[in-house]
């Protein structure tokens, strides 16, 4: 009985340790200019890479270990790609706080 | 008329260095403008680009004006400084339109100098792909030359357009003349830096004796790509 206890005990710690994974992913909101891609996380955190975006959709979810930091992606500014800035609508600052142990959806709206 | 000659001295500086009505596009890095003392100028926070190999211009920190300028002669002031171990700084030019035209000055170098100066082109390799095709540019070194200037002191960079020729002067000495038969009629132009922190005091541009652009960096013209960012559900 003792040791079934304790196997169940040890099941419930590693279902809660499981849990605390941090993950993010984002949306593009239908106000977006275009599809983003290139999402950079918190200097590198995680990136999605090629992974192309479309307005009012969502991007895979990563797991990431930064809970603040820079979201850059690319944007094709009618001459090229360039690399658009991020400014959090909340505190109007260049980093984003996301939760730590949750799944954050981060909403973007990328314009020229 | 020593007071008159101050203030006539004053007028024409404020002309002279007033802002020129350039617009700068920021590509990627995340350029500001700051003052210490008197002195403004233009700096970028970052250090290194990320590789998205869509353009030089990306893969490194860059801006360029966001209009196109007939020019034959670019004077500038700038500062590199916090090297890492491969370094670099450019002055581009002649780039219509597309980021990845363009011919440009690169200094680059180690931890500890600017060791090497390169007369670079970039082009598109192949126009028929579309513009979001990774690593469709080529970058051709077609001069080279060894150099040896410090980070950390200000250099002033000069590039001339005489003919079928671009000249490079530094700190105002002839560096390097280079041949250049195909100029556009008019371009953007801008600067480039990864590995180290640039700063930038000013940037003159001129068209024969008339000025083109005249910019101190003491108002942000710079124009930015803007991404707005809200965390909108958490899920526990």
């Amino acid at each position: 009985m003792k040791k079934s206890i304790l196997a169940f005990s040890a099941l419930l710690l590693f279902a809660a340790c499981g849990s605390d994974k941090t993950e993010l992913s984002f949306k593009n909101s239908t106000d977006s200019e275009g599809p983003i891609k290139e999402i950079i996380w918190a200097e590198g955190d995680a990136n999605w890479g090629e992974e192309e975006v479309a307005e009012n959709s969502v991007s895979s979810s990563k797991e990431v270990n930064e809970t603040t930091g820079r979201i850059e992606c690319a944007v094709d500014d009618g001459s090229g790609f360039g690399s658009a800035t991020i400014a959090s609508e909340s505190t109007g600052t260049e980093t984003v706080s996301i939760d730590e142990g949750s799944s954050n959806v981060v909403t973007i709206t990328a314009t020229k | 008329m020593k007071r008159f000659l101050s203030l006539l001295f004053l007028i024409f500086s404020q002309f002279l260095f007033s802002e020129n009505g350039v617009i700068w596009q920021q590509v990627s890095g995340s350029w500001k403008i700051d003052k210490i003392g008197e002195e403004s100028f233009l700096y970028d926070i970052r250090t290194n680009g990320y590789k998205f190999n869509y353009s030089e211009l990306i893969n490194n920190n860059s801006i360029r004006t966001l209009a196109s300028y007939k020019y034959d002669r670019i004077s500038l002031k700038l500062n590199a400084y916090n090297p890492v171990s491969q370094s670099s700084v450019a002055v581009f030019f002649d780039s219509p339109a597309d980021y990845r035209e363009f011919s440009a000055f690169r200094f680059s170098g180690s931890k500890t100098e600017i060791t090497k100066i390169q007369y670079i082109t970039s082009r598109v390799k192949d126009t028929t792909l579309p513009r979001d095709r990774k690593l469709n540019f080529e970058i051709k070194t077609l001069e080279e030359k060894t150099i040896s200037l410090p980070y950390s002191s200000n250099h002033i960079i000069e590039i001339s357009f005489k003919k079928n020729r671009t000249v490079l002067s530094i700190n105002e000495k002839e560096i390097m003349s280079v041949e250049n038969k195909d100029r556009p009629e008019a371009s953007q132009l801008g600067i480039y830096h990864t590995g180290n922190l640039l700063k930038v005091f000013y940037f003159e541009v001129f068209d024969g004796r008339k000025p083109v652009i005249m910019d101190n960096f003491s108002t942000d013209t710079i124009r930015r790509s803007t991404v707005k960012a809200a965390v909108e559900k958490k899920q526990q």
